[in-house]
Order: C-alpha cells, then sequence, then structure tokens
C-alpha cells in the first residue's frame, strides 16, 4: 500500500513537473515575456493592411480560397472582409494563423449577384518587425463558379492603405 | 595510637577485600552462553541484514510502478489531447468532409454541401458530420473549417 502511494506520488510529481514545462510561456514560441519582447523591439513594428485581390474574369466568383505564407518577421493580426456584398459574412480561416506567418482563408457566397472581374476579397492585417517591405507569397488554392466547379482565376495583393 | 593505626588498616584490607570481589563478580566472564541464545541471535542478526535488500527491491518495484504510471499518464494525456482536438469544429471533419469525392478538401466542399441545403433535392445523412441528426449550416461550417486548417485539413 505505501509503495501504491509512493507510485502515486512520484507520478503526481513528474506529471506535474511535465506540465509545467509544457505550460510555460518559454515554450510558445508565440507567447514571449516582456523582456524578450522589450529586446526584440529595438527593431522597429508596424502594421500594414494586405489587400487581396481575385479576378475570375466574365465567370461569377462564387467561392474561393488562398493561402499567405510570409516570412518571420511577419505576423498576421487580423482578416477583414472583402468588397462585395455577397461576401460579407467573415471568410473561414483557422484562429490558430493569428499572430502567425501562415494564413489559409476561404469563404463562399450562394447569393445571386456574386462579383465579377477583380474584386477585393480580403485585406489580412500584419504586423511587420523591420523597415523591410513585407515578403510573403499567396496561392490560389481553388476558386469556384456559381454550380461548383472549379475556374480559373488570379490572385493578386497590394500592400498599403491604396486599394 | 599505633593501635588505632592498626585498626584502620584492618578496615580499609577489609573494605579492599570487598571491593575486590566485587569488581572481580563484576568483570568476571559470565560463564558460556547457551547455544539457543546465539541461534537466536545469528537469526535476528541474519533478518535485520536481510531487510535492507528486501526493502531495496521494494523500493526498485515502487519506482518500476511509478514509471509505468508516468508512461501510462502520459499515454492517456495523448490520447485525451488527441481527443479534445477532435472535439474542434475544425478537426471533426477530416475524409466525410470531401464531399464531391476529388480527394481533397476545399472551401469547393463546403459551397457544394451549402447548395445542397438550399436546393430541393434530398440530404444523404453521410452529410451529418457533427452526428447531430440533422445536416444543416453547422455542417458546412465544419466542412469549411476542414479546409482552412493550417495542420493539414485542407
Amino acid at each position: 500500500m505505501r509503495y501504491a502511494i509512493l507510485a502515486a506520488v512520484l507520478s503526481l510529481a513528474t506529471f506535474t513537473a511535465v506540465r509545467g514545462y509544457e505550460t510555460r510561456p518559454e515554450a510558445d514560441p508565440a507567447c514571449k515575456t516582456s523582456f524578450e519582447t522589450a529586446d526584440s523591439d529595438d527593431a522597429a513594428v508596424r502594421f500594414v493592411p494586405l489587400h487581396v485581390f481575385i479576378d475570375s474574369g466574365e465567370a461569377p466568383l462564387a467561392a474561393w480560397q488562398f493561402e499567405l505564407n510570409a516570412t518571420s518577421d511577419v505576423k498576421i493580426v487580423g482578416v477583414e472582409n472583402g468588397e462585395h456584398e455577397a461576401f460579407a459574412e467573415p471568410a473561414y480561416y483557422d484562429p490558430a494563423a493569428l499572430m502567425n506567418n501562415r494564413i489559409i482563408i476561404a469563404a463562399f457566397s450562394t447569393a445571386d449577384a456574386l462579383p465579377t472581374g477583380r474584386t477585393r476579397v480580403a485585406t489580412i492585417h500584419l504586423q511587420i518587425t523591420g523597415d523591410a517591405d513585407p515578403d510573403y507569397e499567396l496561392i490560389l488554392t481553388v476558386a469556384g463558379a456559381r454550380d461548383g466547379s472549379e475556374i480559373p482565376a488570379t490572385i493578386t495583393s497590394l500592400v498599403g492603405e491604396e486599394q | 595510637m599505633n593501635k588505632d593505626n592498626e585498626q584502620l588498616d584492618a578496615l580499609e584490607n577489609k573494605v579492599a577485600k570487598a571491593l575486590g570481589e566485587d569488581l572481580k563478580a563484576l568483570f568476571s566472564p559470565a560463564g558460556r552462553t547457551p547455544d539457543e541464545v546465539d541461534r537466536a541471535v545469528l537469526d535476528a542478526t541474519r533478518k535485520r541484514l536481510v531487510r535492507p535488500r528486501r526493502h531495496r527491491w521494494r523500493l526498485v518495484r515502487a519506482g518500476a510502478a511509478a514509471m509505468a504510471a508516468v508512461v501510462l499518464l502520459a499515454v492517456v494525456l495523448n490520447v485525451t489531447r488527441d481527443h479534445v482536438g477532435r472535439m474542434h469544429p475544425a478537426a471533426t471533419a477530416t475524409a466525410p468532409a470531401d464531399i464531391d469525392h476529388n480527394g481533397r478538401i476545399d472551401i469547393l466542399d463546403a459551397y457544394k454541401l451549402a447548395r445542397r441545403l438550399e436546393g430541393p433535392g434530398a440530404l444523404e445523412a453521410r452529410w451529418d458530420l457533427n452526428a447531430d441528426g440533422q445536416v444543416d449550416r453547422a455542417d458546412v461550417d465544419l466542412v469549411a473549417f476542414a479546409a482552412v486548417r493550417l495542420d493539414g485539413g485542407a
């Protein structure tokens, strides 16, 4: 009986130690102490919007999905809807993407009125460390027509307040 | 005076003799120890000497039990964590979320399911991805979240 209790106590101690290690702030790269933040903030931090456009030509755009991969000095801090009312609802994305440099964003609309041509589908707000321009890659995963078929489209972006 | 000295000497001799006998009795060997006592002492000594080894084995066993418990705990935690992960809406739908069966999950799967919800066609039970007994917008959201998952859902 004594040894069972001893085993339980040892297990609990090990579990507590492991959990303590896992949950300590240093274990999460996105979670830095104020000291580390102060150190790394020697370089200037700025926020810029990244406007993402999809051009589906004459075909109405019913669904779209793209992926953004940026360098480590870029962090995604927010996602804003596009300009067309068909995509007024918030786009889908993994919340884990926030404060990271990779995100997959997608949306669809079953509305009658769908955008054609070049339309701004989303604005991604970026936090950039340093003075350099953000280095990122946009990949259009898929664009869909009203009937659900895949359509050819191009994706472009613009950094800054101007659209 | 001589008489007093003789009396004192006699008394001193008497006391010294008694003291000597007492000391002799006190420090003289107490005779041979019986064999039974020897054996009993030997047994007790052996038991005392053997006990720490048993105690050590018990500690080893307890340590092994603790290690096994830690491993078990880790396994349970991993299973639990995996289970919690599956509870996330984005993680609930994987293969069943491939609505159009083209081998990948993307927003078109969600779109097609949404269209089916709005259309007159019958809804298939396999589209009830959250297993709540009905195919509705929540299932569409599951498919869409699976498409945008960063850990390989798409």
